[in-house]
């Protein structure tokens, strides 16, 4: 019953995210995104039997397919620890009311199965197994076996997702995991592929001739999974509240070089301050994991078959990004708390803008460096380096500086827009991966030097013309926090 | 209700925040909690709803553990700030979500809201809004209204004063007297106005530094001159 009413706000929650309160123009542009994200993974379900065949002509389907299960999953729980939103911090109203805490609990994991981390996956295997049931290669028992297997998998990864993000709550230590387990599968696809490639192939065809001893294993281990994660809710809980309210201490880096640069640069060493307080190490961590990983999956593509290029633009893309991005991806959320005094001074938010953008063009290009070694290895080709360098800097940058407008939503002067900026986050990594795969793709169909080439000349002119769209993005910015001040006033 | 605090510690970091040997609240008792900006008050109510862990001691409403058992919320209401509303529906939909809750028929939910009608002043029913986008002044109205409707045992508000225009600030302290009077409702506020915490509470008590400083007999209204005087030299 109280289940049934708490889903029901839940899903009032979802429809009236202050997400989809944007304009039009804002909503027409999410629900393209998201359209060529589903046409994308339904394209990639439908070419897979045909990309597997073409990888390796010697396997069956089932075998090849089962080989990257495995990291699949790894690869889903990183994602999941990194962007996946754990529900709990809000249910302080909620905790008034009366309603039991063990209520709270098990609405608190029902509501993460919401998540569209869940349901990604459908779009990929469906038109898969469909594909194969019609041209005969399983039989509709395999196809279900392999359906089935596959949801267990993935709700697994959500409650494992799940646990992770309630236990760092106490240690968080944890933040690190995402990391490790970045390192485990940059490392596996290189030294251990042998043995982790045979331990997923096992996995799959177990699965795919529904071996009763594995599924039985899988449901025992959901359930073990929902009853721990219940108890560690249940601990985690008050923490996760009184963490909201609690003022971070750490150590702070000083930058006073950046004094000579005058407002922008007072901008530069606040958002440094801000962005690495109490979090370099992970900052640190995560560099070296990625650029480990670079390194072992761009050799394996390359080492392993031509078919894979496009991977190499991606992880570039995704190596240089997540540092660049360290100092962008919350747009003004961090500066929420003094926007009106920037109000009063407005030309001290081009400054900040600029800032910004100055500090996501250093930060990719040092971790841009961290890849030379791969090009002169023959890894990697200078074309698909210089193109990741300038679609993050020229085109990536832009994208992001410009969803700061979007991104304030409705919101009203007095309330943080910190709140209502991770469902768009959401939406923001779909529409920085889809390109990014197109591009790869056309690379490889039209070639590398061809395509970013092309992509060269886009951000270099991005480049040069910044100052004109910082200026955009900056009078628009201002229009639109007059526009909220009227309609709060109103 | 009453209520019994023993030993109540909690620290954040190397801070103590509230340290309350022993503190008991007879039932209909109307309390008002004084204190300057970090003296504990919030962090009291916090503990007392169960709403943060405390590092010792225990709140008991009526014998009862908070932290042990859930009962207790089914004959409490309480408003401490914004974040405890339920932003993304409409008062309607809250109050509807509340009266479900506490299983209060439709007839029941608006009579009562009818009866806090004037406080609303015809801003906060049947505006389209959700609550996420009403003034501070309207929300904090429908925090303690929502607190309000179950008629509950227990009432604790946190500087429900906030925000508010002078005249609601003045038909809120006669909704608070009136209620506590017409239910014998325990009834706890705090609030950073002397004037109304000494104009309606009988009993008032003063915290400092996250420890019990003085216990107020205020039934003849006397301790305001008191508290002005601690407060101008503190």
């Amino acid at each position: 019953m109280i289940l049934t009413i708490l889903n029901r706000i839940y899903l009032k929650e979802m429809r009236r995210s202050p997400m989809l309160g944007v304009n039009r123009t804002a909503r027409i542009f999410m629900g393209i995104s998201l359209g060529i994200m589903v046409f994308s993974l339904f394209s990639y379900g439908i070419m897979a039997s045909y990309l597997l065949g073409k990888l390796y002509p010697e396997r069956s389907i089932i075998e090849s397919f089962s080989s990257y299960i495995l990291y699949a999953l790894v690869t889903d729980l990183i994602v999941r620890l990194f962007f996946q939103r754990s529900p709990g911090g809000k249910m302080a109203s909620y905790l008034c009311l009366p309603i039991r805490k063990k209520a709270i609990c098990h609405f608190l994991q029902l509501r993460s199965l919401y998540s569209p981390f869940n349901f990604y996956f459908y779009a990929l295997i469906l038109p898969f197994l469909i594909q194969n049931i019609i041209a005969d290669k399983f039989t509709v028992y395999q196809a279900l076996f392999l359906f089935l297997g596959c949801s267990l998998l993935i709700l697994t990864n959500n409650s494992l997702a799940f646990l992770v993000h309630k236990v760092k709550i106490s240690f968080p230590i944890l933040e690190a995991l995402p990391y490790l387990l970045i390192l485990l599968l940059g490392g596996t696809a290189k030294l251990l592929t042998g043995s982790f490639e045979e331990l997923s192939i096992q996995l799959g065809l177990a699965i795919f001739h529904g071996n009763v001893l594995l599924f039985a294993a899988l449901l025992l281990l959901n359930y073990l999974l929902y009853h721990l994660n219940s108890r560690v809710v249940n601990q985690s809980l008050l923490d996760e509240i009184e963490q909201t309210s609690r003022i971070q201490n750490g150590k702070n880096l000083q930058f006073g070089f950046l004094d000579k640069f005058g407002e922008v640069g007072q901008f530069m060493i606040l958002e440094l301050k801000l962005q690495t307080s109490g979090k370099i190490k992970r900052v640190l961590i995560g560099l070296i994991a990625f650029t480990v990983m670079a390194y072992f999956q761009v050799n394996q593509f390359r080492g392993g078959s031509n078919h894979m290029v496009f991977f190499t633009f991606f992880w570039l893309v995704l190596g240089m990004q997540f540092f660049g991005k360290t100092f962008t991806q919350f747009g003004f959320a961090l500066e929420s708390t003094f926007f009106d005094l920037l109000m009063m001074h407005r030309s001290a938010i081009f400054s900040l803008l600029k800032a910004k953008y100055f500090l996501y063009v250093c930060g990719t290009l040092v971790m841009s460096l961290a890849f030379i070694p791969m090009i002169v290895l023959g890894y990697a080709s200078i074309w698909v380096w210089l193109g990741a360098i300038f679609y993050v800097i020229g085109i990536q940058s832009l994208q992001d500086l410009i969803s700061i407008l979007f991104g304030k939503g409705r919101i009203e002067l007095t309330e943080k827009p910190a709140s209502t900026m991770s469902g768009y986050q959401t939406i923001l990594a779909f529409v920085t991966f889809i390109p990014v795969f197109l591009i790869g793709l056309l690379a490889q169909k039209v070639g590398e030097a061809n395509v970013y080439g092309v992509i060269i000349v886009i951000g270099v002119f991005s480049v040069l013309l910044s100052n004109y769209w910082l200026t955009f993005i900056y009078r628009r910015f201002v229009k639109k926090m007059y526009t909220i001040a009227a309609t709060f006033r109103k | 209700m009453n209520i019994q605090i023993e030993n109540l510690v909690k620290t954040f970091g190397t801070k103590t925040a509230l340290n309350i040997q022993e503190l008991n609240i007879k039932s209909g008792e109307l309390i008002g909690i004084v204190g300057n900006n970090g003296a504990g008050k919030t962090t009291l109510f916090r503990l007392m709803l169960n709403l943060i862990k405390g590092d010792s001691g225990s709140v008991r409403f009526d014998g009862e553990d908070v932290g042990k058992e859930d009962t207790w919320k089914e004959r409490c209401g309480a408003f401490i700030d914004s974040g405890f509303l339920i932003e993304f529906l409409t008062p309607e939909e809250y109050f509807a979500f509340i009266a479900k809750l506490y299983k209060i028929s439709k007839a029941d939910l608006e009579e009562r809201l009818a009866s806090y009608s004037k406080l609303m002043s015809e801003e906060v029913l049947g505006q389209k809004k959700y609550i996420r986008d009403f003034s501070a002044g309207n929300k904090q109205k429908i925090g303690i209204i929502g607190a309000l409707l179950s008629r509950p045992d227990l009432l604790i508000l946190d500087e429900p004063f906030n925000f508010l225009d002078p005249s609601s600030q003045l038909l809120m302290t006669t909704i608070l007297s009136n209620y506590c009077k017409e239910t014998g409702a325990t009834v706890l506020i705090s609030s950073h106005n002397l004037n109304h915490v000494t104009h309606i509470c009988p009993r008032i008590l003063l915290l400092s530094k996250g420890e019990l400083l003085r216990d107020f007999d205020n039934s003849d209204q006397k301790a305001e001159v008191e508290l002005e005087n601690y407060f101008a030299e503190a």
